[in-house]
């Protein structure tokens, strides 16, 4: 509950940005490196542009990666899992291999090497990072499915004659979203983690300002600048906090078998 | 036994050859034609021709895959431009500085993060148990390398009391100096690294124990009249690892990506430097042969935690 509202504030603070601050985000030539101080409450950074703005729009453009991420990888991870749940046999095999080609390879470097090799563009970022995020989401799918597969409402389904897409989707699929959600929220932590980790190394869209890119361009400053590095920071673990306490929030509601008798 | 193992040996081959062929197709994907590249801007069509068949790019793909393959079963990783060194000799030489690292963090946040699940499983009814949840979350979230910065910012640089960067310091020190150096040098890095994976296993440990505390075999130990120590640790513990470990062999590759940023925040010399400074370079050799390694290692700690799994859970074997 408590990571709803902050989830809520920020949504509202990134949609409003314009409104709350003056500054063109990118326009440099202001004064360099100053401490908070009114007008400029986070202080400036190296090129003169008001953090403040940066973070707020900075913000946007994180929770939007975060998002859509994370919907690709789940929408990637409910088809995967339930047709590896419902048709078993051969299907289930192969797409079980692939699920565990990608969940055991080290995301990071083939994030790093996807990006460096396709471009670094928002569009690029984004679906790499959904792609490679789907298998927690297929195996959790996948057990939804191969312990409802043989429910009697499923019989009754096919008996009256229900085609596979039909029954997935409109008798299996509904009741099987509680964990997808759970899995979802903590997503969207994850993928907003990931693209501050590629900014970090360099390869974030160069034309679009995130939390992550200001972490990056904030690390040779940090002698001098402390603020260039703490407020983007403080903000991003802000959105992720909020985002695990969701997941957890709805955990606890949707799966009262993890709470504590 | 040997049965289990036998085919979880086999199911791990496809999943290596996985990896290799997924390397290779990335490889291939890059833009640019390397032969132009290497034959320099003033060769001729006859000279690119030439160096395009001595260097066997003019086969067919599925060639050039069969040759990648032995070249990989030879050790021949491909060589580093920006390093001038062969790739594997590279890694090879930074591996022992992360396995430093990453070796001190894992063993200090399984042993405390085991606790603290431990903890907060058997004392639900207390306050500390929604803070400690709280706490954890929080500590789940933080991107590695920002805390890694504040670290950084708060106790090298403001309070001087640790170094900053490095694995030692310049003055070459042998002896018992030269470890205590490196303890130093080590304490920041691991506390970034710890505070991350402890909240993990924390989590991790307290979901896996509250499911074991609410079955049968726990209820019949109590009743028994055992202390609830020999309970707590003796019974139910061991089957609440089980899973963990499971769980964090799945998770390893996400944990890999948390240190090596923070292996490049502290400026330590290790794998995760050394794949800061290649893509930084775009050293397609070396981020290739990283990613190579790095995933069959992740392979190879998966398989090896299956096989324990079957051998401490003889329920696992049958399947």
């Amino acid at each position: 509950m408590l990571g709803g509202s902050i989830v809520a504030l920020l949504a509202l603070a990134a949609l409003c940005a314009p409104l709350l601050t003056p500054y063109d985000p990118l326009r440099r030539g202001g004064l360099a490196l100053l401490t908070p101080r009114v007008g400029h409450w986070f202080g400036t950074d190296d090129l003169g542009r008001d953090t403040f703005t940066q973070v707020v729009y900075g913000m946007r453009v994180s929770l939007m990666i975060g998002i859509t991420s994370a919907a690709t990888a789940v929408v990637i991870g409910v088809l995967v899992g339930a047709c590896a749940g419902y048709f078993g046999g051969a299907a289930d095999d192969v797409l079980m291999r692939l699920t565990e080609l990608f969940q055991v390879v080290p995301r990071i470097f083939l994030l790093i090497l996807m990006v460096a090799l396709l471009g670094q563009r928002l569009v690029v970022i984004t679906a790499a990072i959904g792609v490679l995020s789907w298998p927690g989401t297929a195996r959790l799918v996948r057990a939804e499915f191969l312990s409802r597969r043989e429910a009697e409402y499923v019989m009754a389904a096919r008996a009256i004659g229900a085609g596979a897409a039909r029954i997935i989707f409109r008798q299996i699929l509904p009741n099987s979203l509680a964990p997808v959600v759970v899995n979802g929220s903590l997503l969207v932590g994850g993928a907003i983690l990931l693209e501050a980790g590629l900014a970090f190394f360099g390869l974030g869209d160069q034309n679009i300002i995130s939390l992550g890119q200001m972490i990056y361009a904030a690390f040779p400053l940090m002698r001098d600048a402390w603020w260039a590095s703490l407020f983007p920071g403080l903000f991003l673990s802000l959105i992720v906090v909020a985002f695990n306490l969701v997941g957890d929030g709805l955990n606890e509601i949707l799966n009262p078998r993890a709470l504590p008798r | 036994m040997s049965r289990y193992w036998g085919r979880r040996l086999l199911q791990a081959v496809p999943l290596s050859l996985g990896v290799v062929v997924l390397t290779f197709v990335l490889i291939h994907t890059a833009p640019g034609d390397p032969v132009a590249t290497l034959a320099g801007e003033q060769s001729t069509a006859q000279y690119q021709t030439q160096l395009r068949h001595d260097l066997g790019l003019d086969r067919p793909l599925y060639v050039q895959l069969v040759r990648y393959v032995a070249a990989i079963f030879r050790g021949n990783l491909g060589y580093s431009f920006t390093f001038g060194q062969p790739v594997l000799a590279l890694i090879l030489a930074r591996t022992p500085a992360t396995l430093l690292l990453m070796g001190t963090a894992l063993v200090i946040s399984t042993i405390l993060g085991v606790a603290l699940g431990v903890e907060t499983a058997t004392h639900v009814r207390s306050p500390w148990w929604n803070l400690a949840s709280v706490a954890a979350a929080i500590a789940y979230s933080l991107p590695a390398f920002w805390v890694g910065e504040i670290l950084i910012l708060i106790f090298a640089v403001q309070f001087r009391w640790l170094p900053i960067v490095g694995m030692t310091s310049l003055g070459g020190y042998s002896g018992l100096a030269h470890w205590l150096d490196l303890g130093r040098h080590l304490v920041l890095p691991t506390l970034t690294l710890v505070s991350f994976n402890l909240a993990l296993f924390a989590r991790l440990t307290r979901a896996s124990m509250l499911e074991v505390l609410a079955q049968e075999y726990v209820v019949v130990a109590r009743a028994k009249g055992l202390t609830p120590r020999n309970v707590i640790y003796k019974h139910a513990l061991r089957s609440a690892l089980l899973p963990v470990i499971t769980i964090v062999g799945l998770n390893l590759g996400t944990m890999l990506a948390g240190f090596v940023l923070v292996e490049t925040v502290f400026g330590w010399p290790g794998l995760g430097r050394l794949t800061f400074d290649a893509v930084g370079a775009r050293d397609y050799p070396v981020i290739s042969g990283l990613f190579l390694l790095t995933s069959e290692a992740v392979i190879a700690a998966n398989l090896l935690t299956d096989l324990l799994y079957g051998i401490v859970d003889p329920r696992v074997r049958y399947e």
